[in-house]
């Protein structure tokens, strides 16, 4: 149903600019520097062309087909802009989709912005065209290279990684759009997989877009900004067909009251109890986070790494002080806990370390020292990971100046690569120490693996993937128990 | 808002669906008889109260009498609570004097269903008696739960640390847990009820039967 929003066969920018500095010039770009092999159709009176692409002087007089109408244009040209559309699918019937990005529509709770906004449905509904938005930033598909948002992340398209498997929506343009460039800014750029700001959901909301992305196999993770859903039954059935399939990530604001009332200021959605979205993500399996770092952490594990069997958190650590403090964040966590490995692990795991290791004091810790080698880092690590009782470890280094670190990195994922598929235990790398340790860094992103640069925030990814791993076995226990 | 069934209603309720609530009997008049056959039913001790939907602070105005121990007690509370509610609230509507069973000092719990204007009805659990305002110790879930909703409510709250020990005492966390289900149960086949609340629903660490003290269910006014 959504097929075409997200790949569609041509698409027109009503409000396309010639000026660099317009939202109009920047999505015009934006599509020019991804390469979106379908048509684009600038529509602006004034220009011949954009960036390339010839210029119609209306959506009427656009020859080629179009799926997909982005309107970045001031509001209050709607009604011509949308007479001109009533013209177009008289006699084309072809346009199946419109992004409205421009605000000053139905939120601002204006009889002028209400009238705006039905206008833009009056069309919408007399075709059958689907709408996003308005006040919103707009779709990105990195498979099929649509880039409708005005976003500028400053980071060239070819510095990104492959696309990941990671779909977010959000409510919020702008808080969108920090999601855009905070994975932008990461040591590997994240290249979402798609990316729909949903704005003042006038048509397709939250409930739409996550039933049809739980069938989407490019969607691995769906990760949502949220300040509040009218219809609060229907979002937790939604969530839980949803959470069966694939993890949803959640950062919901409106905590405070005070945030609560900013909310309902914001996108004209009314939000309900804090509280009690909290209990429906908790009987939904959809995980909660606090903080974008969070939110981008726990979507790229959830990415990467397959989810944990059970709870049991190996701390394998080359530092002694940033150990102990990760001894305590993980300590925090309630659903966390250190396992017992075997006396056979403990000897095998003293026989691969440097003799001042330190070997499970307390359990489920190792302390390999500064002085560990490469070869020490892998050898400990892969026998941790056969270890039965352990589900995922938490790897911990600094990388000292005298630790080469491409060797190290080399070695981490050859251990990785050696573990037949299906057997695979997520591990969370912490590689401390900033800029400095960004090459190490990486070389284990760029082979599928997850790093951090604080053990909290390694902790948090591992304590929310273990969430879900716990809601999924609840779900079988409940589902095994009414089915007897 | 509202209808709120009387505490007689509310408790017969509460029991049909198997969530133990202490009988109460009520008095209108203070003869003899009456008073003979309220004690009847409920036993010594006893505790006596107004049955006002106008007084909400009963204790404050001297319309609460607890460890009544005999029928003339009973009879001379009867009198004097009557008498107190005229002077500290004189246009208060009253409908009688409640009459229950007075139970011993436990772990009080407070049990509720209310209504969330986009989720519908939640179920909630926490910590009872004067404590529930000044340490919001409450975990609340959307309707219905499961038994693995109920045991994660009690460990978001202090109950579940509290019924492994407090002081030497253990609670049977499994009487908070059949009580949540059953609320979710009965809120389900009820869908007129927008709001319960029991506070305390007592548990005892001795072998006696945890039981709700005062109920109260609320339900849409038919329109």
């Amino acid at each position: 149903m959504l097929e075409r929003l997200f790949n569609p066969e041509g698409i027109a920018v009503v409000g396309a600019s010639a000026n660099p500095s317009k939202a109009g010039f920047v999505a015009i770009r934006n599509m020019r520097e991804k390469n979106y092999p379908g048509r684009v159709y600038p529509v602006n009176p004034k220009e011949k062309s954009i960036l390339d692409y010839p210029c119609s002087a209306s959506l009427r007089e656009i020859e080629g087909h179009v799926d997909l109408v982005v309107l970045i244009m001031p509001s209050r040209l709607i009604y011509s802009v949308m007479d001109d559309l009533d013209a177009r699918m008289e006699e084309k019937h072809d346009v199946r989709f419109l992004v409205c990005a421009a605000a000053d529509y139905a939120e601002t709770k204006t009889p002028e912005g209400i009238r705006r906004q039905e206008r833009l449905m009056e069309t919408a509904r007399r075709f059958g065209i689907r709408v996003v938005g308005p006040n919103c930033i707009g779709v990105i598909d990195n498979r099929s290279l649509v880039d409708t948002t005005f976003v500028d992340t400053g980071v060239t398209f070819s510095a990104f990684g492959n696309p990941t498997g990671i779909t977010f929506i959000s409510q919020s343009g702008a808080l969108a759009t920090s999601v855009l460039m905070e994975g932008a800014a990461r040591v590997v750029p994240v290249l979402y997989n798609k990316f729909i700001s949903i704005g003042n959901m006038a048509d397709l909301d939250f409930a739409d877009l996550l039933e049809w992305l739980a069938e989407d196999e490019t969607t691995s993770v769906i990760g949502i900004y949220m300040e509040g859903y009218k219809d609060g039954r229907r979002l937790a059935e939604i969530f839980k067909k949803v959470t069966r399939k694939k993890p949803i990530v959640v950062l919901k604001v409106g905590r405070s009251s005070l945030g609560s009332a900013a909310a309902n200021s914001h996108t004209g959605s009314m939000a309900g109890s804090d509280r009690v979205y909290d209990a429906m993500f908790k009987q939904t399996g959809a995980i909660r986070v606090e903080t974008i770092d969070e939110l981008i952490d726990t979507l790229q594990a959830f990415d990467r790494l397959p989810v944990p069997k059970g709870n049991n958190t190996f701390l394998y650590t080359q530092a002694g002080g940033p150990g102990i403090y990760c001894t305590d964040a993980i300590s925090s966590h309630k659903n966390l806990c250190m396992p017992v490995v075997s006396d056979e692990t403990k000897e095998r795991l003293a026989a691969s370390q440097l003799p001042m290791a330190n070997i499970c004091h307390p359990e489920g810790y190792a302390d390999i020292t500064a002085s560990a080698s490469p070869k020490n880092h892998a050898d400990g690590l892969q026998i941790v990971l056969e270890d039965p009782s352990v589900d995922l470890v938490i790897f911990l280094t600094v990388v000292p100046t005298f630790l080469p670190q491409k060797e190290l990195a080399d070695a981490l994922v050859a251990v990785e690569h050696s573990v037949p598929a299906g057997q695979r235990k997520p591990v969370f790398y912490c590689v401390m120490a900033g800029a400095y340790t960004a090459p190490a860094r990486r070389i284990l992103e760029n082979n599928g693996l997850c790093t951090f640069n604080t053990p909290e925030k390694a902790v948090l990814a591992a304590k929310n993937m273990c969430r879900y791993a716990e809601y999924l076995s609840r779900q079988e226990e409940e589902h095994g128990k009414s089915t007897q | 808002m509202g209808k709120a069934l009387n505490e007689l209603k509310s408790g017969k309720l509460l029991n049909d669906y198997g969530i133990p609530v202490v009988v109460s009997e009520f008095l209108t008049d203070g003869s003899g008889e009456a008073i003979a056959a309220a004690a009847a039913k409920t036993g010594f001790p006893a505790v006596m109260k107004i049955l006002s939907e106008d007084i909400l602070h009963k204790t404050d105005l001297g319309c609460v009498k607890l460890n009544i121990t005999d029928e003339a007690e009973m009879k001379a509370a009867y009198e004097e609570i009557l008498a107190n509610a005229k002077k500290g609230a004189p246009n208060a509507r009253i409908q009688g004097v409640l009459v229950q069973q007075m139970l011993p000092k436990g772990f009080e719990v407070l049990l509720g269903i209310s209504t969330d204007p986009q989720f519908g009805r939640v179920i909630m659990v926490g910590l009872g008696g004067i404590y529930v305002e000044l340490l919001q110790a409450v975990s609340l879930r959307i309707l219905p739960i499961t038994r693995t909703d109920a045991l994660q409510m009690l460990e978001e709250t202090p109950l579940a640390k509290a019924c492994e020990g407090l002081r030497g005492v253990t609670y049977d966390r499994e009487e908070i847990v059949d009580a949540l289900m059953n609320l979710s149960r009965l809120a389900v086949s009820h869908p007129e009820i927008t709001e319960i609340d029991i506070n305390p629903f007592v548990l005892f660490g001795d072998g006696r039967k945890a039981a709700g003290v005062d109920a109260m269910v609320v339900c849409r006014e038919e329109t």
